[in-house]
């Protein structure tokens, strides 16, 4: 993969002291590095303070890589201890994660009962009331399940990667998706359907 | 054999993600012809992943790039 090549050499340069090549490394990962501890921690706040601790942390550490997992994935485990062991220490873990481990066991959901569907163009994101909706449900789900979407569906890591990044398995990857995206859906049907255009016109969706 | 609205919701998932086999696809698919209520929250769940997926929904926050890169300089600044 090409990816790793860039990122081989990329730690080779740092390694024989060309520090500065580390920005270049670390920048496509601060994304996921950061939702993902927003994730976790549920504060702006401490979310960048983690982030900015993680990167230090995967600087410091960079010799320990062995470029058996992607480099993403790794930095990726690494931001996620980083968030457990700041809520460990905050000792407010929330009940989330036991629920949500109970949850996985039944396999009955009911999704929002719908008999028609008008597509909610992205271009609706321009209302701001629509983005605060998605990110107020994705706050809402239970952590384990809010962790899986955030790196599948919004990061666009893959499966394996995901398991990786939060030391799960593939199928309990694959489970928590499943789940998140039904309750999201349950959640969202409903009030997304004001977002569809009104009636499809010959100038546009909002026509 | 015909599946039920329970089966396909099971498996929607997995279907948009495309990690159903072939016979299952085609069941699922067959019942989706017929089937306006599972088409529908089909078709919702899929709109659901694009809309959150979109960068405008998750946004760094203002700076957050600048302040960790410059938290990165001071951090090699103390090595030397």
């Amino acid at each position: 993969m090409a990816n790793a090549e860039f990122e081989a050499e990329y730690i080779r340069r740092i390694q024989a002291g060309e520090k500065h090549v580390f920005h270049d490394l670390i920048r496509p990962c601060e994304r996921a590095i950061y939702f993902l501890l927003l994730s976790i921690l549920r504060n702006e706040a401490d979310a960048e303070d983690a982030a900015q601790e993680t990167v230090i942390k995967v600087y410091r550490n960079l010799h320990l890589f062995r470029g058996e997992s992607q480099f993403r994935t790794w930095v990726l485990s690494i931001a996620r201890n980083e968030g457990l062991g700041r809520l460990r220490k905050l000792a407010n873990r929330r009940e989330d994660s036991l629920d949500a481990e109970i949850d996985e066991q039944t396999g009955d959901y009911t999704p929002a009962i719908l008999t028609s569907w008008r597509e909610v163009p992205t271009e609706a994101l321009e209302r701001k009331e629509l983005g605060g909706l998605l990110r107020e449900a994705i706050a809402d789900l239970p952590e384990n399940y809010r962790n899986v979407i955030l790196l599948r569906d919004i990061e666009e890591l893959d499966v394996r990667e995901t398991a990786g990044a939060l030391g799960i398995s593939e199928g309990a990857v694959k489970v928590r998706l499943h789940r998140a995206r039904a309750l999201l859906q349950k959640r969202l049907a409903p009030k997304l359907k004001g977002f569809a255009p009104k009636r499809k016109g010959l100038f546009g969706w909002r026509a | 054999m015909r599946i039920d609205c329970k089966h396909v919701w099971q498996y929607i998932s997995a279907y948009i993600d495309g990690e159903v086999d072939a016979e299952l696809r085609e069941r699922i698919e067959r019942h989706l012809e017929t089937c306006e209520i599972c088409s529908a929250v089909l078709d919702s769940t899929r709109n659901v992943i694009v809309l959150v997926a979109d960068e405008r929904v998750f946004e760094l926050p203002a700076g957050f790039s600048e302040r960790l890169h410059d938290r990165l300089e001071e951090e090699f600044l103390s090595e030397t």
